[in-house]
């Protein structure tokens, strides 16, 4: 279904006809996108990497524009979805009445205040783009576990953001400041010291008076479905190490000028009693620069290049608890401070790093490390990956769900349905030196196999119930109205609120709610698979 | 030596896997001290894939080649001289080189057939060997 020629035109008066495109191939390219067959089958449709192809994609150019277009939408009843670097489904519309604003066009980095801390970037400037510009000043910002190539303004304002450098990073809630929203009406909102009236800037987010950063994003953000984020301020940190990031050879096959004061430990905890207690110990002394517990297959994953090379780390595979740590620093003096304390630990807690001695990792693995590139390893064994389980609490549910998650997951490794990483398959992260942590469980499966990705959602799905179930915290993945529905009652009804905002910001439904709730969704019953 | 020598000798398959598991042991000083009076050659055939893995321990010195599984004469004792073969499929090896089965559960599987041994008690020394992986320093 495409845009009345007068509708269209409307549009290319906002942007000019060449950022607005409602061609077939240009719209069915959009409708495309990694893991959107999963969640095609939970909502018992065909298990296809498509959602509903947009009306058309329009990019905008500035926030005027954006405004322009929310506006259009509200006039004729047009819904619009949003992406700034577009990873995964939660881009995607979720019907036939929808239009894609890509925000693409909106690239710039608009302020670095090394003073104080804080960067002001647009949708479409990239982790790693951010990351460079830092770097000469000294500084370095959080990075989702996505990777550096997503968006860190979508990560802050509307998507989850646990990453490999939580410990020192946090998480992407945590780190966002001044906020610029078009609303869904397209009314333009400013948070926080970038709402004030005399001298505006965006170095704080909340007030003056009560604090919308619950209602913007809350905990895993509304997926572009209250609005268009366009400006966003973002909390940054000193750069762990010596800013100099040489990289010679060709892919995957780098090599990294390792800076002087890093150093990698991976250590067997052998068992989860043991891992909880030196994650906490370790963290207690707030020298690391990343801390994970990786599963074993997911140790050898992030030193891997290839299938091949995978395999060959089996003496790796091993551990039953491994431990990953990674230290880092900018003078010899405080190197040396970080590696007596880390000696200490290990004596302490009777633990043996096994790099530089069972296995050295190329020099690559640091360069990642540092750019938060570790995520995509995910994808080595069988092209496809996506986590289950998402919880953010205390080490001890974290590491009961990561156990109560292994038979579950071993069923579908039997089936043939989910690559064998004995069920094991989890990372978990602390946040901020161990104030909290995160678990989610990487899975791998082939998404060219149908029979692969159904025994993917139904895992999914099940998996979501045994959260429940068991009290295990509220998954990633609870979006959309079936799974508020099914999660609210169990959590202060809170899906009832959440229905509120929504009605009270988008009176017309124009943002799409595909991934977050909407106003008047009458429960029904939907005929799935599972 | 010639492009064709190096492709002769160049270790395939699942035979390259297990060759990739082992390359730490083969310049581990322990490993030598510890299998240095032993002459072994186990035959290490998965049975869902086309090449088997022949690993020659040589008074500790470690060499893994590959040779194809099919016909099954490519396995005979007279032919290379083995002193213990071991086949599973790859998942069951998978498990049992990260040290996810017991040998319980591989006599288990022994029983059912899933995994066929012959000279056992030198097979003991390949199960050390993979053990032997995860204790190098």
């Amino acid at each position: 279904m495409v845009l009345e020629a007068s509708i269209l035109t409307e549009f290319e008066n906002i942007v000019g006809p060449e950022n607005v495109n409602d061609g077939e191939v240009i719209t069915n390219v959009y409708a495309y996108n990694w893991c959107m067959e999963i969640f095609n089958y939970m909502e018992g449709k065909d298990p296809i990497p498509f959602s509903p192809t947009p009306k058309a994609v329009i990019l905008p150019s500035s926030t005027e524009e954006v405004k322009k277009i929310v506006k259009l939408c509200n006039k004729f009843n047009i819904q619009f979805k949003v992406q700034s670097t577009g990873l995964g489904p939660w881009n995607q519309p979720s019907t036939d009445n929808s239009i894609i604003l890509d925000l693409r066009r909106m690239n710039k980095i608009i302020k670095i205040d090394e003073k104080n801390l804080y960067a002001v970037i647009e949708p479409y400037v990239s982790g790693a783009q951010l990351q460079v510009e830092l770097m000469k000043f000294g500084l370095n910002c959080h990075m989702p576990g996505a990777g550096p190539q997503v968006s860190p303004l979508a990560s802050s304002t509307s998507m989850n953001g646990p990453g490999f450098t939580s410990p020192s990073t946090g998480h992407s809630s945590r780190n966002v400041l001044g906020v610029e929203w078009v609303l869904p009406d397209g009314e333009i909102m400013r948070l926080g010291s970038a709402g004030m009236k005399n001298n505006r800037d965006w170095f704080h987010g909340d007030g003056p008076g009560p604090s919308l950063r619950g209602i913007m994003r809350g905990w895993a953000g509304t997926k572009s479905g209250l609005g268009v984020f366009t400006k966003v301020a973002v909390k940054l940190f000193p750069y762990p190490c010596n800013t100099d990031y040489n990289i010679k050879g060709y892919s995957p096959d780098y090599d990294f000028e390792i800076p002087d004061f890093i150093r990698a430990y991976v250590m067997d905890c052998g068992n989860f009693k043991k891992l909880e207690s030196s994650m906490l110990r370790i963290e207690e002394e707030e020298i690391s620069f990343m801390c994970s517990y990786l599963s074993g297959f997911a140790v050898m994953a992030i030193f891997s290049y290839s299938i091949e090379s995978l395999m060959d780390k089996m003496a790796i595979g091993q551990m039953k608890a491994p431990l990953v740590i990674l230290i880092a620093a900018r003078t010899s003096r405080e190197f040396d401070y970080k590696q007596k304390v880390m000696d200490t630990l290990l004596r302490e807690l009777k633990l043996k790093n096994i790099i530089g001695k069972l296995y050295t990792p190329k020099s690559i693995f640091y360069a990642e490390a540092l750019r938060s590139n570790l995520g995509l390893h995910g994808f080595i064994a069988t092209g496809g990956f996506q986590s289950t389980k998402g919880v953010c609490d205390t080490a001890a549910v974290c590491l009961q769900s990561t156990k109560l998650n292994v038979p579950l997951k071993q069923k579908y490794i039997a089936q043939g349905a989910i690559a064998n990483d004995f069920g094991e398959g989890t990372w978990m992260t602390s946040y901020e030196s161990g104030h909290f942590f995160h678990m989610e469980a990487p899975t791998m499966f082939d998404q060219t196999d149908e029979n692969s990705v159904e025994g993917m959602a139904e895992y999914m799905e099940k998996a979501n119930q045994l959260d429940l179930v068991k009290h295990l915290g509220a998954p990633f993945f609870v979006e959309g109205d079936q799974m508020h529905d099914l999660f609210g009652p169990f959590m202060l009804n809170y899906h009832n609120w959440l229905r509120k905002i929504k009605e009270a910001f988008d009176p017309n439904n124009i943002s799409d709610s595909g991934f977050y709730i909407s106003a008047n969704y009458q429960k029904k019953r939907v005929d799935t698979k599972l | 030596m010639s492009e064709n020598e190096t492709d002769m000798k160049k270790v395939r398959g699942f035979a390259g896997i297990i060759d990739n598991a082992l390359t730490p042991l083969k310049t581990n000083l322990k490993f030598q001290t510890k299998f240095g009076k032993k002459s072994l050659k186990f035959l290490l055939n998965a049975n869902n894939v086309n090449f088997a893995a022949i690993i020659t321990i040589d008074h500790g010195l470690l060499e893994v080649e590959s040779i194809k599984n099919k016909p099954p004469e490519n396995l005979k004792k007279k032919k290379i001289g083995w002193d213990g073969y071991l086949e599973m499929d790859t998942q069951t090896f998978l498990r049992m080189a990260m040290n996810r089965i017991s040998l319980l559960g591989v006599a288990k599987k022994w029983l059912t057939g899933n995994v066929k041994m012959k000279g056992i008690l030198k097979l003991l020394n390949l199960l050390k060997m993979f053990n032997s992986l995860a204790e190098l320093d």
